[in-house]
């Protein structure tokens, strides 16, 4: 409690896959300015699963567009794998996003007039690559969907489309997957199914994921927890356990 | 990209119908306006009478453009120099041509129209002009002095006449009885051939031909012969009054040429058609690209949540745009495929239209070309290109964190530029109105079409501000009603004014059209009407001619010298040219009799009308006089009808010139250089305490013979009779712009199939929602007829400033209630019948699915 952000972790370059430099937001002008977040550096390791965590407009949901290359920070440095994203166009952040970044979103986001498979060979088609059959086949039945490539996101369950979802933040093996409350639409049950699948994603592919979540027990998934309120990074724990992070919590909005 | 597009059109359809069948629509009216086009400019009339005939000489349709003025128009019908009226050719050019070699003959052919018994028509010719056809005699001898004539044998066989007969000719210098020499069989209208010197002292112009027809020696070389014409009458200089000044050109005319001498009404039909058919035309492609415009910004907007997730996936900018062009090319070439066909279908049924009121000239044919279907697919591809450019500009700004809905920070951002070019349309139509509010006439009738559909492109991109305004207008009177209904239909409104623009601005599009073409007729017939009666008196007799034929130059003095005629004055109707070469204007004008101003109230505020006796010598109307910057006494110089320069003192100023003419001129002067040969009307003022009966019975003689509420009802049928075209295009507006209401009402409903859902879960009732709705549309609808009205208001009143001087349009309420009410229906209709099939959905369903 009460450390100071820029120490949490030590700025390494070669061995980021994101790093955010002293990060700043803000959203409009004069008295109505709202800032979202008022300075956060963080480095997010290869094959790291990390949560973040925060009361509501504590900033996470911010944290994580601007550490995805979604929005510009208004202040600070944001970093994929070295590569700063200050001076890029929008086409060209795009593209880099294209290839470094997954995303998965709470409600779900497919394109309904495409199949699961369609889905998620959409990044590479927007890039103008040629899907490798194997390569989608083998994603899709990672993510345990290796049957159902052609149905449309109407004929899925809800954790179904989020496995779909997955399958296309992971198509383009990206340096990151960014998930913004992947379980916040599924049963318990179904979220749990959704969170194993990410943890072994990480366990079993070596890839990264950063998470938003308000929920402990999602959380505990991760490897480490980030604490955010009021636009910083004010904690973080280790190998969490739900009850620890709930904890932590309960604490932070007191 | 196209796969995408193909797999959104696919699951998408509802979204794409309505542009769909606008864009088909759009197709349509174009291609058949096209063909109509086609078919007008490759009209000719028919050469008949002068298939004998090698070459003519005649004067310029145009004024002669002097090397400065450069090369002129392509659209020849665009050019304002052009000429109603063919000029005479001087008859000292026939021995001189006739001199040329190559050359058999050189006629100097006059055409004089007469009346025959029995009410029919023909065309009077000097027996010399009978060879250009050739006519031969089947009976009797050729005419030999004057009084002796050849009657063509249809028009003997119908009257039932042989050589021997008399016959009685209706002539512009009166009635004159003829012996029927002989009958001759040709080709052509119902001819009566005169000697020529008869011939010549009935035309207006004894010294001058109305062309010259030439024939050549068998065998010879036209080319040569025509360079040589040429090489003469260039050589031979201006023939046309003031030589220093433009004026038309002596030409040597074959093939198609020698058609328009021989049937000018025709030719001057065709003329008119073009322009008919090019507005009809102009005005569906523009309405189509704001209706597409429309549609499209709209299926966009409603789906800036899909676009957003497209962009946060790794679409970038410019693939969104291409998406969207893709879709947009797609939706063109299927809405072409249907469209085209279509509109050379349609082309019949508008020749048929067309036809049927007598608007296309003789010798029109449908002409089913391959460039009126390329032009209809073209207007169909770039339009909808020219909308998804628009929509795709919005669309691709889409911020990838907008898919994250309501939790996501959207950008309120000002959209300057759209806004400025806004205010530059606000400022380009009050530019437009000052302007209009001095012109009158034509000018003033086109300028109101770009004051229109200038005001339009501002509401169109001023649609957010207008629409908050429209909801705090309208909707706090609404709310205070305090219901729940009407407190959530004015929530709804302030808190998505995309929408409430979005549905106006069709209906604004509608009213603002419909009321301005409407009340346009109306204003210009209430005009009309009001001044021909402040023209007249109580008393004053009009003398028409039978049939729509004009009366002869005579009739003014044998009315004249009837007994209880105070005074008369016959008008010939002829135009003008003023203003300078390459940028002249056509003015309406009269000839009239000096005493013109004892029969007619003029309103004269300066000098004397009866000072229009010579040639030299002019009268102009007040608006016009003012517009010139003339009085009386001043000189002005301008063009006769025929392209003649005139130049002339202003003997004075009138005020009551709308419907009758600007430019005054002495009768012989109009008669001259006009192709009419007689009055239009004679004006009759009876003498006081004269007996009525006795001296309408005395005129009948010489016409049809109308008291004052008889001519002024025939002024007003005649001026509602040209409101017939502009409902053709009314038709084509109203299509469009019903479609683009019911298209932008439609799916403003169906995308709120989840929000209705979540207010029947918590508690409102069908019935409340349906007044809520109505409580939305009562807000819409406001807006939408509020600003068109304006826009009309504003576009008739500065009209009505033009041809009346007073900001005062004419909008008969009862019309305007029709057609207000049909937007109203319409609109209610669409919404309300939407809202039925989403209501009809399970609301748990609804809100549990997905777009």
């Amino acid at each position: 409690m009460g450390k100071r952000a820029a120490v949490i972790d030590a700025p390494t370059t070669d061995t980021t896959a994101v790093s955010l430099t002293d990060v700043t937001k803000v959203y409009g002008r004069g008295s109505e300015a709202v800032h979202a977040l008022r300075g956060v550096s963080v480095d997010i390791h290869p094959g790291s699963f990390t949560a973040v965590m925060g009361p509501s407009g504590s900033g996470k949901s911010t944290f994580l567009h601007c550490a995805a290359g979604l929005d510009r920070p208004s202040g600070g440095r944001v970093a994929l794998r070295g590569t700063d994203i200050a001076g890029l166009s929008e086409t060209k952040l795009t593209e880099l996003r294209r290839t470094r970044v997954g995303f998965v979103f709470q409600a779900f986001n497919l394109v309904g007039s495409l199949t699961a498979e369609q889905n998620v060979t959409l990044p590479l088609r927007l890039a103008g690559q040629r899907p490798d059959k194997r390569w989608v086949r083998e994603v899709l039945t990672r993510v345990g969907l290796g049957e159902r490539a052609r149905h449309r996101p109407g004929q899925l369950s809800g954790g179904q489309q989020q496995r779909v979802a997955i399958a296309r933040a992971l198509v383009t093996r990206p340096d990151v997957l960014f998930a913004d409350e992947p379980t916040g639409a599924l049963d318990t049950k179904t979220g749990r199914e959704v969170l194993a699948l990410l943890r072994e994603v990480v366990d079993a592919y070596q890839h990264t994921v950063v998470m938003v979540t308000h929920d402990p027990v999602a959380a505990s998934y991760a490897d480490r927890v980030l604490f955010l309120a009021d636009g910083r990074l004010v904690d973080r724990l280790e190998a969490p356990t739900a009850d620890a992070v709930a904890d932590r919590m309960i604490h932070m909005e007191r | 990209m196209l796969r995408l597009a193909i797999g959104t059109l696919r699951t998408r359809v509802g979204g794409f119908v309505g542009a769909f069948l606008a864009v088909a629509l759009a197709a349509v009216l174009v291609t058949a306006a096209g063909v109509m086009l086609e078919s007008a400019l490759r009209t000719h009339g028919k050469v008949e009478r002068l298939s004998g005939t090698d070459l003519a000489v005649a004067g310029s349709a145009h004024l002669a453009r002097t090397p400065a003025m450069g090369k002129p128009p392509a659209d020849s019908e665009m050019d304002p120099d052009a000429l109603r009226q063919t000029a005479r050719v001087p008859e000292e050019f026939v021995p001189r041509i006739a001199a040329l070699p190559g050359v058999r003959a050189v006629v100097p052919d006059r055409t004089v129209p007469v009346g025959l018994p029995g009410g029919g028509g023909a065309e009077a010719h000097g027996w010399d002009s009978a060879q250009l056809t050739p006519y031969a005699l089947t009976a009797g001898t050729a005419p030999q002095s004057d009084g002796q004539a050849v009657v063509d044998a249809r028009t003997a066989a119908a009257l039932g006449i042989a050589p021997g007969a008399r016959l009685d000719l209706a002539t512009p210098t009166g009635t004159h009885t003829v012996t029927v020499t002989g009958i001759a069989e040709g080709r052509g209208p119902a001819a009566v051939f005169l000697t020529p010197a008869q011939a010549r002292s009935l035309s207006a112009t004894p010294d001058r031909a109305d062309f010259l027809g030439v024939q050549l020696n068998p065998g010879a070389d036209r080319g040569a012969v025509r360079t040589a014409v040429d090489k003469l009458l260039k050589a031979a200089g201006p023939q046309f009054g003031d030589p220093t000044r433009p004026q038309p050109r002596l030409q040597v005319v074959s093939g198609g040429g020698l058609a328009r001498l021989e049937a000018p009404a025709v030719t001057e039909a065709q003329e008119a058609t073009v322009p008919l058919v090019s507005v009809f035309g102009g005005t569906a492609a523009f309405a189509a690209v704001f209706v597409v415009a429309g549609t499209f910004g709209f299926s966009i907007r409603q789906r800036l949540r899909e676009i957003g997730l497209l962009r946060a996936v790794g679409a970038t900018p410019g693939q969104v745009r291409r998406m969207i062009a893709s879709e947009a090319l797609l939706v063109a070439l299927a809405a072409s495929a249907v469209g085209v066909p279509l509109g050379y279908l349609f082309a019949e049924v508008l020749h048929t239209l067309f036809d049927q009121a007598n608007a296309l000239p003789d010798g029109f044919v449908v002409r089913d070309g391959w460039i009126p279907g390329v032009v209809g697919a073209g207007t169909a591809v770039l339009t909808t290109q020219l909308a998804a450019l628009v929509a795709a500009g919005r669309a691709a700004k889409v911020r990838p964190t907008e898919v994250f809905g309501t939790t996501g920070k959207r950008r309120i951002l000002v959209p300057l530029l759209r806004y400025t070019l806004g205010l530059v349309a606000v400022a380009g139509g009050v530019t437009l109105l000052i302007v209009s509010m001095h012109l009158g006439g034509d000018d003033g009738a086109s300028t109101s079409v770009a004051i229109v559909f200038t005001f339009m492109l501002a509401v169109a991109l001023l649609g957010l501000p207008l629409a908050r305004l429209g909801v705090a207008l309208i909707g706090r009177p609404l709310a205070l009603f305090g219901r729940a209904p009407a407190l959530i239909a004015r929530a709804n409104g302030a808190a998505d004014p995309g929408r409430v623009s979005a549905v106006a601005t069709p209906i604004a599009l509608t009213i603002a059209f419909t009321c301005t073409i409407l009340f346009f007729g109306s204003t210009e017939a209430h005009e009309t009407v009001a001044q021909s009666r402040a023209r007249t008196t109580a008393g004053t007799l009009v003398v028409d001619g039978r049939d729509g034929a004009g009366l002869p130059a005579g009739t003014a003095d044998r009315v004249a010298a009837l007994p209880g005629v105070a005074a008369v004055s016959g008008t010939v109707e002829t135009t003008v040219l003023d203003g300078s070469a390459g940028d002249a204007e056509e003015q309406q004008a009269r000839g009239v009799d000096p005493g013109v101003g004892k029969v007619l109230d003029l309103g004269v505020t300066e000098g004397d009308v009866a000072r229009l006796t010579g040639p030299g010598t002019v009268a102009l109307g007040e608006r016009r006089a003012d517009a010139l910057g003339k009085h009386a006494g001043d000189r002005v110089r301008f063009w006769l009808g025929d392209g003649t320069p005139y130049e002339a003192q202003v003997v004075a100023v009138y005020a009551n010139a709308y419907g009758f003419g600007d430019y005054l001129l002495p009768r012989d002067v109009a008669l001259a250089h006009s192709r009419v040969a007689a009055y239009d009307k004679v004006y009759v003022a009876p003498a006081p305490g004269v007996d009525r009966a006795a001296l309408t019975a005395a005129l009948a003689h010489e016409g049809r013979v109308l008291d004052r509420a008889a001519y002024l009802d025939e002024v007003s049928a005649k001026a509602d009779e040209q409101a017939w075209a502009n409902v053709l295009i009314l038709g084509a507006i109203g299509l469009f712009t019903a479609l683009g209401v019911v298209n932008t009402t439609v799916m403003a409903i169906g995308a709120r199939a989840r929000e209705f859902a979540v207010l029947r879960l918590s508690g409102t009732t069908r019935r409340q929602l349906f007044a809520m709705l109505r409580g939305e549309l009562a807000v819409v609808v406001g807006l939408g007829l509020g600003l068109g009205t304006l826009i009309a208001y504003l576009t008739l009143g500065a009209f009505a400033n033009g041809i009346a001087g007073s900001f005062s349009p004419v909008m008969p309420l009862g019309t305007y209630l029709v057609v207000a009410g049909s937007a109203v229906v319409t609109t209610y209709a669409a919404a309300l019948l939407a809202a039925r099939a989403v209501l009809r959905r399970d609301p748990v369903a609804a809100l549990g699915a997905r777009e």
